[in-house]
């Protein structure tokens, strides 16, 4: 997390209630709170600013209410705080790129959404990058947004659940939330008997043993059909209570999510996989080798790969798939 | 026997014969013999009883008239012939032989010598009785006397039993027990009755007397047979036990009608004995007897197992193993169909084959119909007589209405052998009934056993009905879809040939379809199945215009994944040969049943659903419901049969043997039940339709689309109609007028500039919906019945709705030569503002109302003579953001003024003496001057020399500030004047906190079943591919696909979409879409000091340099910002570039106008898309997310089109 991003979440502090409370007006005073935070930090303006481009610079983070009552409240509300310049908004359309990573923590499971989407047939936006790059006026012009999304809206679940959600524009990604959902309550189910996904190889945990954690190795970027491509994966999070058992003994297995992200396109390729994990002072751990390939979800081009596992997410990993 | 007495003298008969000397005076002895015969006949029978032979008699006399002259001669007996014999007493026992001397006394004669006699022979006896002649000639001795007596044979009477046949058969009742049956009120069918003739045969009938008058007595029968009077057998017959002589003896005899009671295993005997008393007259032969038998004929009716057939199974959905293929398993399922043995039929018990009677379907002309199997028992010999061996055994047609016909095989064309009793003692014979004419009524058609032999003494009938068995002969007439029309609401059948509309009720309710079958004759309680048989084209191209997606879809999202041969090692793991699309697969064994037609009560079971016919006006019929599948596109043949062709229940549309072969076994497709239509020649079909219907609402006074067409949408009605749904319009328009539109708040009307890229000022209104009026575009309430599922649409210019605020946005300071002149308003207006992409669009007022300007500030930095200083930040004013919408290049971009406030300003850069005045000391060295000439604030000096008085030398204190004009000389006390020279004070603006109420647009919606869609000349395609989107989203499209892929929104049984994903706002599909690009180039987004190299000096700083390396079509260059030392400690990006190979970092750089050296940088290099508009190669489908996309498919992809196939559309979502 960089001091850019911790700035925006400690910034974006709302107590109890007024998380279901937020009007434009609202948004609107945050939103100029955390622009303020970020411009004391931002370097000194340079004397010819538009002599030249910047770097493209983001930020993301992501804030939403830790408890969140459903039988009080019609909207499940999340805030995705972005910060960038134009040359990153000409490097990559947030409106087209913007995703939130949701896992259910109860199943572990993960769904994405694009949250800057709306019920209705949108117009093409054109590709990022394309056209001319921006002047440096216009790359170097900053801007601090907040949607506030109603995730209620995209089809979440109204049970009683916990969440844990995280922003991703392309090549970055935001802090993890998380949501205590109190709503309909969920009926009462058995952790599902599942078979580990095939080819996936246990491996011994090397992670930290005192965090939750989830980190890939990659054997490298580029990716290209006939060669291995052996991801190294390490995770460690709390057991979701619905973890899936090993039909074949009584291990547990710990649904991990990679996400391939690529710019632009609009639909996310995700596979999950079921990763044998050991059980450890209330949090599953279990690192595995895992060749790409067997994900059947590789698009061709450059793709940044997510690990998504419980309340962990790891990445991006940049991948340059070559068919 | 006569009792007749006869005295004769001469001849037989005269009582006394004339004496010749009658007359005479002479008184002489006259001596007359006589034979007075007191019986003339006698009755006998040499052989039958003799002892009961008559006994006659008569008298020898001799008398004598005159004077006794004591006559001593004999009177000699003689007869003619030996007819009767004689005897002298009365018991016969003393035999008298008139052949030798046989005489008596004339005194015994005086008295009378009674002779008796017995018949021998039949015939006259001539008597003579001859008086010796008298030795005294007085004596006149007559005679001789002759008479006669006659032998009459006695009438033998013989009884007599003639038979028809030496059978009769049983009466098998075939109808008892029936009483509950289909014809319970049927009369019982009795077998045709044996008849016998039972007479007496006399060898005499006269004299009356001794005709036959007692009785016979007819026994033997009892136990085995019953005996009619008639033939219908309603006269029992009576007096068996004393049948009268009459009937006996007439010319008719007493003819009696057996019909067997009871079989019998050997014959039994008919007996005829006389009764009565036997005259003298008469003799009674013995009785007679006759073999007779009670004999069976017997046949056994088949029918269906229907217990068993019900419980026989072919699955249609399975897979098989390693191939989940449909056309796999669909031959997996004609093979099990092949395969499937219908169970033999089953013996018919005997109330089933006469009370409920045996169904057959009248033959078609291509023999689909099966036919009942039914066996001639064999015979037991012992109740046939080998008499009978040669009689014909035949199966007759004993139909009421309707006609059967025998064959000899199930399927062939031959009728079966003869048969003969003989035959069918050795074994039974098999043979197979076929309808070949439609009964009138229920079992109204029947088949007989008939027995007849061949031609001998008595004539014969055919002997009917020996077992019989009732057949109702239908034939299903017609088979259609009935559906009556509610007025008040749209007719799902009859409107469009073959179109069955599934979607106007909920489903699966509104795929019920109602199948009645007709029968040709009102017949009652026939058992009919109900088929739909699918098209063999259902789930192919030719119907569904895609093929069911069992295998290989195409998706350009997963079409990279990864197919590495089989048994490729990668990372230590066996590629196992599973495609890698396989979860996206349709198996069709997993597609639920809930999706499927429906025709039977599972669809495992072979036979289909059933009901009974019941009585019409005219003919009976049965009603069906059915349901069709929900996959538009499928087509059906409705089919029905009655449930003893259970072999119909295979029938397979199109299906052909392989092999080749039109064997009805193998071939499916070659035996047919009764299809839909008024002729099994012409079948019609149901076609699965959906339909549903637009209403255009219409705006007046606005040239857009609002008035569209019908043929406005002939894309999309063209759309639908591939996915096999109509799309129809309303009648009435929805209409909105100007008073209504006027009022609308907030305002619908909008100058088209200001929502239309590019438009012109003065180029009219645009009409501008979005979430805060569109509600009053739309008809309010429930669509009208007759178009249930209706969706308004309403076109407008633009959909844009309120999007809160932009982001806030912070720019870079700009100099004022970065603001140019920009239009504020059509009045001709401008102001110095530059544009700030606020990142959504924007349009004054704004959506939400209020202020555009939500925040906003300015900072001022000033530089002079070098020195930044950073003023405090100014709030803007609202007037200080506007919209140019001429000028602006993105809707979201704003304009924000130079500031009013912040003026064109210059410093006193330095000043030359052009006057030095007077009084100047040399203690005024040092001291500061203030120039009098006006500014923001005034110049200083310092005297930094005076000669005499006269200032001579001075520099700037303080550099002032002054505004244009600045003064062109400065003046001092005493007469100071300064040459100034000026520059200006650097001012560049730097924006923060700028911040406007956005919006966001869009194409078109459909929310609530009410459609906007944005119409734009310049994309006319777009309007159509959006009212096609959006109506697709109404329908649930694109169906959901979020991994780990659960079922899609579709159908919980139907795989996730491939190409699409749940990110939570409406699915959308990425068929064919995607980031391909025809060219891309890599450019420099970010380049950062690797190596600051050496020799650098300050004056290096803003020297732009080229990258060295790579190929490109245009160079990138930074600029150097700083440094440090000697070296180089910053750089920014001049130029991007445009590079088709980058150069690897660290990156050299140019050293062009620069002092130092050795500067490398890294760079990060970023694709960018060369061609910004689709490649060719790309088309999307018409559910990609967003538009317009020129190059698309404007249609539903190949992947969508199945999903749209299976979606229920019997409601909005």
């Amino acid at each position: 997390m960089n001091e850019y991003q911790a700035a925006m979440i400690d910034t974006v502090r709302i107590d109890g209630d007024a998380w279901f409370a937020l009007g434009d007006k609202q948004i609107l005073a945050l939103q100029l709170a955390v622009s303020h935070r970020i411009q004391a930090l931002e370097p000194a303006d340079p004397d010819d600013a538009t002599a030249a481009r910047p770097a493209p610079a983001i930020s993301l983070a992501c804030a939403a209410p830790t408890e969140a009552d459903l039988t009080r409240n019609s909207t499940l509300p999340l805030l995705i705080v972005r910060y960038s310049n134009g040359m990153r908004e000409w490097l990559v359309d947030s409106d087209t790129n913007m995703l939130v990573a949701a896992t259910d923590l109860d199943t572990g499971n993960v769904r994405c959404i694009r949250p800057l989407d709306r019920d209705k047939r949108m117009r093409e936006r054109g590709l990022s990058a394309s056209g001319p790059m921006p002047d440096a006026f216009e790359a170097a012009t900053t801007g601090l947004g907040i949607e506030q999304i109603n995730l209620l809206g995209f089809g979440f679940t109204t049970e009683t659940t916990r969440l844990a959600l995280s922003a991703i524009d392309f090549d970055v990604r935001s802090n993890v939330v998380t949501v205590n959902v109190a709503g309909q309550e969920r009926p009462p189910r058995a952790a599902p008997l599942a078979d580990a996904t095939p080819f996936v190889q246990p491996q011994p945990f090397d992670g930290p043993t005192d965090v939750a954690s989830a980190a890939l190795m990659l054997p490298g970027e580029d990716a290209s059909p006939g060669r291995s491509f052996a991801l190294r994966g390490d995770v460690r999070v709390p057991a979701p209570s619905y973890a899936p058992k090993s039909r074949d003994g009584d291990g547990k297995l710990l649904p991990v999510t990679l996400l391939f992200v690529q710019r632009d396109r609009r639909a996310v390729e995700m596979a999950q996989i079921l990763v044998p994990v050991q059980a450890s002072d209330g949090m599953l751990e279990g690192g595995f080798t895992f060749d790409l390939w067997h994900a059947h979800a590789v698009p061709d081009g450059r793709t940044q790969l997510y690990l998504v596992a419980g309340s962990e997410v790891a990445g991006p990993y940049p991948i340059m798939h070559v068919a | 026997m006569s009792d007749t007495s006869s005295d004769s003298s001469g001849s037989p008969g005269e009582t006394v014969k004339p004496c010749k000397y009658k007359g005479k005076k002479v008184r002489a002895e006259v001596v007359t013999p006589s034979i007075v015969v007191k019986d003339a006949y006698v009755w006998f029978h040499d052989k039958i009883r003799p002892e009961r032979n008559q006994i006659g008699m008569f008298t020898l006399k001799a008398a004598w008239t005159g004077d006794d002259l004591n006559y001593k001669g004999r009177g000699k007996f003689t007869a003619d012939n030996h007819r009767v014999e004689f005897f002298s007493d009365s018991r016969c026992k003393k035999p008298i032989d008139p052949f030798k001397d046989v005489s008596y006394s004339f005194s015994s004669l005086k008295t009378g010598v009674k002779i008796y006699y017995k018949g021998r022979r039949r015939g006259d006896t001539e008597l003579t009785l001859t008086l010796d002649p008298a030795k005294d000639d007085r004596i006149t001795v007559e005679g001789p006397a002759t008479n006669s007596v006659r032998a009459r044979p006695a009438n033998v009477i013989t009884p007599k039993i003639e038979l028809e046949y030496v059978v009769a058969l049983l009466d098998r009742k075939p109808h008892a027990g029936a009483k509950d049956s289909n014809n319970k009120d049927a009369p019982e069918i009795p077998p045709t009755p044996t008849y016998m003739l039972v007479s007496v045969e006399q060898t005499r009938t006269e004299p009356a007397e001794c005709q036959f008058a007692g009785t016979a007595e007819f026994t033997g029968y009892s136990t085995n047979l019953d005996l009619f009077q008639n033939m219908k057998c309603s006269k029992p017959a009576a007096n068996l036990d004393a049948l009268p002589a009459a009937g006996l003896t007439g010319t008719d005899k007493i003819k009696l009608w057996a019909r067997g009671k009871k079989v019998s295993t050997a014959a039994f005997k008919l007996k005829l004995t006389l009764k009565g008393t036997e005259d003298v007259s008469q003799r009674f032969a013995d009785p007679v007897t006759e073999d007779f038998n009670v004999s069976e004929l017997k046949m056994t009716l088949n029918w269906n197992d229907q217990g068993k057939i019900a419980a026989l199974q072919a699955d249609p959905d399975q897979a098989a193993p390693g191939d989940y293929s449909l056309d796999k398993q669909l031959k997996t399922y004609h093979d099990d169909l092949v395969g499937l043995v219908i169970p033999d039929q089953i013996t018919m018990n005997k109330k089933q084959k006469a009370g409920v009677g045996r169904f057959l379907h009248c033959q078609s002309a291509d023999k689909s119909f099966s036919r009942a199997r039914l066996v001639v028992n064999k015979l037991e010999a012992a109740q046939w007589p080998a008499e009978t061996d040669d009689h014909m055994v035949t199966l007759e047609d004993g139909s009421d209405s309707g006609a059967i016909a025998v064959f000899k095989d199930a399927d062939g064309t031959d009728p079966p052998d003869p048969m003969t009793v003989g035959d069918l003692k050795k074994k039974p014979v098999i043979v197979w009934v076929e309808g070949t004419t439609d009964s009138d009524t229920l079992c109204d058609s029947r088949l007989f056993l008939q027995l007849y032999r061949p031609e001998r003494d008595l004539p014969r009938r055919r002997k009917r009905n020996a077992d019989w068995a009732r057949f109702t002969v239908v034939t299903i007439e017609s088979v259609k879809v009935r559906y009556k029309p509610d007025p008040n609401k749209p007719e799902a059948w009859g409107v469009d040939p073959k179109r069955f509309y599934i979607n106007f009720k909920d489903d699966p309710d509104g795929r019920e379809v109602t199948l009645r079958a007709r029968l040709t004759k009102n017949i009652p309680g026939v058992p009919l199945l109900f088929m739909l048989a699918p098209s063999p084209d259902n789930m192919k191209a030719a119907n569904w215009g895609v093929d069911l997606p069992d295998r290989d879809i195409k998706t350009v999202t997963v079409a990279s994944a990864h197919t590495a041969p089989s048994g490729t090692t990668l990372g230590g793991s066996t590629v196992s040969e599973t495609p890698v699309d396989a979860k996206f697969v349709w198996k069709w064994n997993e597609i639920s049943d809930e999706l499927k037609h429906k025709d039977k009560n599972d669809r495992k079971y072979l036979v289909h659903k059933s009901k009974k016919t019941k009585s019409g006006k005219t003919v009976a019929f049965a009603d069906m419901k059915v349901t069709l599948s929900r996959f538009g596109g499928d087509v059906f043949t409705a089919l029905a049969y009655i449930n003893e062709d259970p072999h119909l229940a295979k029938y397979v549309e199109g299906h052909t043997d392989a092999g080749g072969s039109a064997e009805p076994a193998k071939n499916l497709g070659a035996r047919k039940p009764r299809p839909l239509g008024d002729a099994p020649s012409d079948p019609e079909v149901i076609e699965v339709w959906r339909k549903f219907w637009y209403q255009r609402v219409a705006v007046e006074g606005f040239d857009t689309k609002a008035g569209f067409t019908h043929g406005d949408l002939a894309d999309a009605i063209a759309a639908y109609e591939e996915v096999v749904v109509v799309l129809d319009r309303t009648v009435a328009d929805h209409d909105i007028d100007a008073a209504t539109l006027n009022g609308m708040s907030p305002q619908a009307v909008y100058p088209r500039y200001m929502v239309i890229p590019n438009a012109a000022t003065g180029s009219g209104d645009a009409l501008v919906l979005s979430n805060s009026n569109k509600a009053q575009f739309f008809p309010s309430g429930a669509a009208p019945t007759k178009t249930p599922l209706r969706v308004p649409i309403a076109v407008c210019d633009a959909q844009w709705d309120p999007d809160g605020n932009t982001a806030t946005k912070n720019t870079p300071f700009a100099a004022k030569a970065k603001f140019a002149d920009v239009p504020t308003d059509d009045s001709g207006g401008t102001a110095l503002a530059i544009g700030v992409n606020m990142g959504k669009d924007t349009c004054d007022p704004p959506l939400q109302g209020g202020d555009l300007f939500a925040s906003g500030n300015y900072l001022v930095k000033e530089k002079i003579a070098g020195t930044s200083t950073t003023l405090a930040a100014v709030a803007l004013a609202s007037t200080d953001v506007f919209i140019a919408y001429q000028q602006r290049a993105v809707l979201g971009q704003v304009f924000v003024k130079w500031p009013a406030a912040v003026e064109d300003e210059f410093y006193l850069d330095g000043v030359a003496v052009a006057n030095g005045g007077t009084g100047c000391t040399p203690a005024s060295i040092g001291t500061s001057v203030t120039v009098n000439e006006a500014g923001v604030t005034a110049a200083q000096v310092t005297i930094t020399a005076q000669n005499g008085g006269a200032v001579t030398a001075v520099t700037v204190a303080n550099r002032g500030r002054y505004q244009s004009p600045q003064p062109a000389l400065l003046t001092g006390a005493n007469g100071l004047q300064l040459t100034p020279t000026w520059k200006p004070v650097v001012k560049q603006i730097k924006f923060t906190d700028l911040t406007v109420q956005g919006a966001k647009d869009f194409l078109g919606e459909c929310q609530n079943g009410n459609l906007l869609a944005v119409y734009d000349p310049a994309e006319a395609a777009d309007f159509t591919d959006t009212v096609i989107h959006e109506c697709g989203h109404a329908f649930g499209q694109a169906p959901e696909g979020t991994p780990p892929n659960p079922p899609s929104s579709t159908h919980d049984s139907i795989p996730a979409h491939p190409n699409t994903k749940d990110l939570g706002k409406g699915n959308h599909c990425w068929f064919e879409a995607g980031t391909q690009k025809t060219s891309s180039a890599w450019v420099m987004t970010s380049a950062t000091v690797a190596n600051g190299g050496a020799g650098y000096d300050p004056g290096d700083v803003n020297e732009d340099e080229e990258v060295i390396g790579g190929n490109s079509e245009t160079t990138a260059e930074i600029i150097i910002t700083s440094v440090s030392g000697d070296a180089v400690d910053g750089v920014a990006i001049y130029d991007p570039g445009e590079y088709t190979t980058k150069p690897a970092n660290p990156v050299a750089i140019t050293t062009n106008n620069v002092t130092g050296a050795g500067l490398t940088i890294d760079v990060v290099w970023t694709e960018k898309e060369m061609d910004t508009s689709m490649p060719a190669a790309n088309t999307p489908c018409v559910m990609y997310d967003s538009g317009p996309q020129p190059t698309g498919l404007h249609k539903y992809c190949s992947v969508c089109t199945p999903y749209l196939l299976a979606q229920d559309m019997s409601k909005f979502k």
